[in-house]
């Protein structure tokens, strides 16, 4: 086996099925997601994103094979550790109470405090540069529950930023959203891109998030994933396959634009 | 410091101060020698009013504050580890449990203090380990969903229970008794009592308080929380227990004395905001302020004792109903 450190994250003969299920969800599935690259988890409704998601999070266990961060067994990593390596920024969360923005970032900064500390001035000062850097330090004091989607996706990137991982998970990232706060999405994701963090984009929208993909990785309903460069993956053949309608892709001003359907 | 720490700290300290107020006016309130307050230069002379206020009032006055410290606290815990603002201690099968059980003590035992004591923690304890398990067997829902199911269905079991015991007991003697007892009340306050609930309160809470920040991940869904590095299970455990402690500990003493977990907590996240750091150490010093002057009313305020529960649930409800309708004015604008 070669563990190479320059991977941040690696899948060895990883195996998962669903309890109820009559087969297996992921068998053998061997992928390797080099450090600083950023990767797309593409695939239809229920193609195993999100499942595939929380394996590498940690979060469920799979039945054999072995997941690596950075060369550890994720398994082994203390969860403190696992939280300074790894962030995760879910598709949505409503939370019951009415915490504020600033509160509500500031719980990404569990992972570095003791556990009888709050946090102090040095935690409250990155939270309002994060709260800058995603554009929304006008809403520190604003209850998360009464922000708009849009507004509310900007918070779970900001939590998920002071945590300063080096890993940052990102389901279905701009799913639901207005074109301008995709946009904002994606801006704020390609500057974290050339910052170096590996990006884990999952997504049942290839269009959007694969702009920004060094690879791709298709996800087939009982089937296993495919990874590749991004160019070789987003293919007419490769899509139509995948999603089971036709597809054609056309080039304008530099991008590849997909066509569904005929 | 900033304007929102200052502020804070004001609060606090306000409210600190009126507890410690509260508390000092408890001693001399009663209805000896007369009823009223009892008068400094009265109690210099009087000596069956200094043993009155170091015997009675004084050790009622410590449970009644360590009463409302538990319930609240518990209640802002509960709420916030099972994301679930309508969530009080009188849930997971707590006090109905610790009802089930003091009812049998006051049957089988006769009714003897440490028996009721022991009996109603016992089965408190009982009634959440039920919840606990049933709730990994259920299979519908989210954990959350599911603990507050099984809750019901607990509460549920023993409170047949105790019908049938209250059913089973003698109405001269026995029944009365259980029924004062359900209803709730500090009469039986004495310094052993306080020697009794101070201990696992002060404990439970200290470990509480000191983690407060960290209850805060707990409000999230579980998996996001083990993202932020937090165990979910083992650490709603762990609060979920010392919780339950503390609170089997003053129900034993007390009785079921409802609506202070639950109101509490709303009134502390309305003035200092959900954030468990600020929200919670206020629970605490109102919740004692609440209870030490539901109890002064329940035994001053009529030649009888008032059941101290039928006046935390009637101003309870009260507060509960003025709140609501204030926060609908507030959503609406």
């Amino acid at each position: 086996m070669t563990v190479t450190l320059n991977n941040a994250v690696n899948l060895k003969n990883l195996s998962f099925s669903w309890p109820s299920a009559n087969g297996p969800l992921f068998q053998n599935v061997n992928l390797a997601f080099p450090a600083g690259d950023t990767i797309c988890l593409i695939g239809p409704n229920g193609s195993g994103k999100t499942t595939l998601m929380e394996l590498i999070l940690g979060w469920r266990k799979y039945d054999s094979g072995a997941i690596t961060l950075e060369g550890h067994p994720i398994s082994l990593i203390p969860s403190r550790e696992r939280g300074q390596i790894m962030a995760l920024v879910p598709q949505d969360e409503r939370p019951a109470f009415s915490y504020s923005v600033l509160e509500y970032v500031l719980l990404g900064r569990a992972p570095y405090l003791p556990s009888l500390s709050p946090p102090g001035k040095h935690d409250r000062d990155l939270a309002f540069q994060v709260l800058e850097q995603v554009g929304i330090s006008s809403l520190a004091h604003r209850p998360v529950p009464r922000l708009s989607g849009g507004e509310t996706r900007m918070v779970l990137i900001a939590r998920a930023l002071v945590q300063q991982p080096r890993i940052m998970l990102l389901d279905e990232p701009a799913n639901h959203l207005d074109p301008a706060n995709r946009e904002r999405v994606m801006e704020i994701l390609s500057k974290l891109k050339s910052s170096g963090i590996t990006l884990i984009i999952s997504s049942h929208e290839p269009d959007i998030v694969t702009r920004l993909a060094d690879f791709v990785v298709l996800l087939h309903q009982g089937r296993n994933p495919l990874m590749g460069k991004s160019n070789d993956m987003l293919v007419p053949d490769k899509l139509t396959e995948l999603y089971g309608v036709k597809v054609s892709i056309i080039e304008a001003e530099n991008r590849r634009i997909i066509l569904w359907g005929k | 410091m900033s304007e929102e720490g200052k502020q804070h700290l004001l609060l606090n300290a306000g409210m600190a101060a009126a507890l410690l107020l509260v508390f000092v006016l408890s001693l001399l309130w009663g209805r000896y020698p007369q009823p009223g307050f009892t008068k400094l230069s009265v109690l210099g002379s009087d000596a069956l009013a200094q043993s009155l206020i170091l015997n009675i009032r004084l050790p009622r006055a410590i449970n009644a504050v360590m009463l409302g410290a538990a319930l609240a606290a518990a209640g802002m815990v509960l709420q916030t580890v099972l994301g679930n603002p309508l969530v009080e201690p009188g849930m997971l099968g707590v006090s109905q449990g610790a009802a089930f059980g003091a009812a049998l003590a006051i049957l089988s035992a006769g009714g003897r203090f440490w028996s009721i004591s022991v009996s109603a923690t016992f089965f408190g304890l009982t009634g959440l380990a039920f919840s606990w398990f049933l709730a990994r067997k259920i299979r519908y829902g989210g954990s959350i969903l599911r603990l507050v199911l099984a809750g019901v269905v607990v509460s549920a079991f023993f409170s047949s229970g105790l019908g049938i015991l209250k059913y089973m007991a003698d109405p001269r003697s026995e029944l009365p008794e259980i029924t004062f007892w359900l209803m709730g009340g500090l009469t039986s306050s004495d310094w052993l009592s306080v020697g009794r609930t101070v201990p696992p309160v002060v404990f439970s809470l200290a470990i509480t308080v000191l983690v407060r920040w960290r209850i805060n991940l707990l409000a999230l869904d579980d998996r996001s929380a083990f993202a932020l590095g937090s165990n979910p299970g083992r650490e709603r455990l762990l609060l979920v227990v010392l919780s339950v402690v503390a609170v089997a500990a003053v129900t034993a003493t007390a009785g079921i004395i409802s609506w202070v977990g639950l109101l509490v907590p709303h009134v502390a996240r309305k003035l200092e905001g959900a954030d468990t750091t600020r929200s919670l150490p206020l629970a605490i010093i109102l919740g004692a302020i609440f209870v030490l002057i539901c109890d002064d009313l329940a035994r001053g305020l009529l030649s009888g004792e008032i059941p101290l529960g039928l006046l935390t649930s009637l101003g309870g409800a009260i507060l509960f109903a003025l709140l609501m309708t204030r926060e609908e004015k507030k959503l609406k604008q």
